[in-house]
């Protein structure tokens, strides 16, 4: 069975369980109850990399973008709070 | 009372008049309102209830006045008991620790018999200009318990038996400092309710009480059926989000949905106590906002009634930001904590109906809502006034979708008036209000733009206007990206003091650049301020998140956003990876296709 997660993401069951997967290459990037975030390529980038307008938020806010590990499609893009990334 | 069997047109033509009803009570509001608030912008709600207090049918305005107001009908039965509840009499609820949300929405609730039965209620909500809290308006800043608020009424007949209390309506009055404005809202409320009831009576003349039941009584079974049957289909899963606003110190809400079966359970456990500040929502607020987030995403083309509610269970621990206590202060709620638990109940909504192929059509990127100023003073007519200066969210920004661009100031239920009727109305002079090049958050389809303006003084007698900043103060407001989609920018309040405005006015200068207008800049957190000659306030509000990566974006769209000037030349090359010719504007297809490889590699390595 296969449905979908989210774009570019999908839950597939295989042999051993749900996985959650890459819709474009099919890496399978954790079990479906883990995170699969943390099994992303994570890129800390400047705030302004948003758009100019975001200049207001830096020092505070920094511009977290998560790709799959194998064919680098983008799956999440969002401002984290700096302090929180040490 | 015996349950018809109700034939499916029957069903339909009954269900959609009773639905007419609201949107009839809702004209009414608005040709017979106070105050712009109302007339213009909107800011009020027209529905109807069973003799319950179970919604019946709500009208198109806000989903958590909906729930609200049932509150408020259910607290007035409590409170009077059937037996002290008359034919043509109208109640007055405010009581946010009862069902309102905060003071200056008033409920004016009407009980609608038929041959001396109660048969169902009309409520209605307006924000009242004023009612003689700390600060004009009612969002209060610096109020840190419910008593600074203004008056806040626990239920009291204000119309008896089709009488209106005089005493008690010029007493109501008297506590604000717009008695003649707040007079009209409370009497246009008494009016929308009065349509109501003789359209519902003359509904119960033409087809019997028994049918009527039976019809109403079905629209929340349908409703429930439909949206359980909906839930069912998609598959079981745990969704969260978070939000932070600042208020004096960061305030955080969580929030988790879980979705099991045909049940929502949102869980608000995780979220920051309640503060010293009015951003304290009462427990009915947190409900009536995941109603509305339901209603809009998943049951929009449903009857819209209490069925919504039935799948529906809400955790929010006590003492919290969700939850308050009494005697925490709410004044500023709906438009901070409030907007927050949509935001919340939306995006983990977008994220469950993301794993339905049929209802991944449907979803749009999230918005956290916008700052917004409330402004007080005499006006050029020397007349005393309060009054919203851009409606709540009415030219925000919209989320993008799966296959389309947000709306460019869309906003949402409320309407925003012309910069015109604004200067003839109030002693402002608008700078500028448009679109904010580059505030729509990118993406594949890229969000809605947000509105910017700017205004000073003008004829203003005493030299001043006093204002208070509100809405959601921090740096996640505005909307949020969804699922590779970049967020929209912030939305933000900048009072510029002493600027050199007049000089440009003088020197036939047009004022549109903030920056070279000078002045000390300051931005507005929850706060009260006052717009003296020559200080200029900015606002720009909520835009649109982006769905999916703008490197994916048709190059030709980004093109037309630069010649509509929505994207920057610079942001269609840095952020889209689009190059577009200096001579006449055209895409350079394969230098785009180049930039956009370079973009990927520079961001990812090796991978690309």
């Amino acid at each position: 069975m296969t449905y979908p997660l989210r774009e570019n993401l999908e839950v597939r069951t295989l042999g051993d369980g749900q996985w959650i997967r890459c819709t474009r290459c099919s890496h399978l990037l954790s079990r479906a109850d883990q995170n699969w975030r943390a099994a992303c390529k994570r890129k800390l980038l400047p705030a302004t990399k948003a758009g100019p307008l975001m200049k207001i938020l830096e020092g505070r806010y920094v511009f977290e973008k998560l790709y799959c590990p194998s064919c680098g499609v983008l799956l999440n893009a969002e401002m984290v709070e700096e302090k929180n990334e040490g | 009372m015996t349950n018809y069997t109700v034939d499916p047109v029957t069903f339909e033509v009954l269900s959609h008049r009773l639905h007419q009803i609201t949107r009839e009570m809702g004209i009414a509001l608005e040709r017979t309102g106070g105050t712009v608030t109302t007339t213009q912008q909107h800011d009020y709600n027209a529905s109807l209830y069973r003799p319950d207090g179970e919604i019946m049918a709500a009208g198109e305005t806000y989903g958590h006045h909906v729930v609200c107001a049932g509150f408020a009908v259910r607290r007035i039965i409590e409170r009077f008991g059937k037996e002290e509840i008359f034919p043509d009499d109208i109640f007055l609820l405010n009581d946010p620790y009862l069902a309102a949300i905060h003071n200056p929405d008033v409920y004016i609730i009407s009980p609608i018999h038929y041959e001396n039965a109660l048969v169902g209620w009309s409520a209605t909500f307006v924000h009242v200009s004023d009612v003689g809290a700390m600060t004009p308006g009612g969002d209060s800043p610096d109020a840190t318990e419910i008593f600074q608020e203004g008056f806040r009424i626990p239920g009291i007949k204000l119309v008896e038996r089709g009488r209106l209390r005089k005493d008690v309506f010029g007493t109501i009055t008297h506590m604000t400092r717009q008695p003649d404005a707040v007079a009209l809202d409370l009497k246009c409320e008494i009016a929308a309710n009065n349509v109501a009831k003789a359209r519902l009576q003359a509904m119960y003349h033409q087809y019997g009480p028994e049918l009527m039941h039976s019809v109403s009584a079905e629209m929340i079974r349908y409703t429930e059926r439909v949206l359980r049957r909906r839930l069912s289909d998609i598959a079981d899963g745990i969704w969260q989000e978070k939000l932070t606003i600042e208020a004096d110190g960061p305030c955080r809400l969580l929030l988790t949905l879980r979705k099991q079966g045909d049940r929502l359970t949102f869980d608000f456990t995780g979220t920051d106590p309640q503060v010293r500040k009015g951003i304290n929502l009462p427990l009915h607020g947190t409900f009536g906002f995941c109603f509305g987030a339901v209603l809009y995403s998943i049951a929009y083309d449903l009857p819209k009634n209490q069925g919504v509610l039935k799948p529906m269970e809400i955790i929010a621990p006590k003492g919290t930001l969700v939850n308050v206590e009494y005697p925490g202060p709410i004044s500023m709620s709906t438009t901070s904590s409030g907007f927050g638990v949509g935001f919340l109940a939306s995006s983990v909504l977008m994220q469950m109906l993301a794993t339905s192929e049929r209802w991944r059509q449907e979803i749009v990127a999230p918005g956290a809502s916008h700052r917004n100023c409330r402004h007080s003073g005499v006006n050029q007519y020397r007349r005393y006034t309060a009054f919203i200066n851009m409606a709540h969210g009415a030219l925000d920004g919209n989320g993008a979708r799966i296959d389309r661009d947000g709306v460019d100031s869309g906003g949402s239920y409320m309407s925003c008036p012309n910069v015109e009727w604004m200067e003839l109305q109030y002693p402002l002079l608008y700078l500028f209000r448009r679109h904010a090049v580059d505030s729509a958050g990118a993406g594949k389809f890229r969000g809605g733009v947000a509105v910017e303006s700017a205004h000073t003084l003008h004829d203003a007698p005493e030299g001043k206007l006093r204002g208070v900043a509100y809405g959601v103060a921090g740096l996640e407001n505005s909307g949020h990206g969804i699922f590779g989609g970049y967020p929209g920018a912030p939305s933000v309040m900048l009072l510029r003091e002493g600027s050199k405005v007049s000089e440009f006015i003088a020197a036939n200068r047009p004022p549109t650049d903030i920056a070279a207008l000078g002045g000390q800049e300051k931005i507005l957190p929850y706060c009260n301020f006052e717009l003296t000659e020559n200080d200029v306030l900015y606002m720009r509000v909520a835009s649109g998140g982006g769905y999916g990566d703008p490197l994916e974006r048709d190059p030709e769209s980004v093109r037309q956003d630069v010649l509509n000037s929505i994207v920057s030349a610079a942001a269609a090359r840095e952020i889209y990876g689009v190059v577009l010719t200096e001579v006449d504007c055209a895409v350079d297809h394969e230098a785009t296709r180049q930039l956009r490889t370079q973009l990927r590699k520079e961001e990812i390595g090796e991978i690309s």
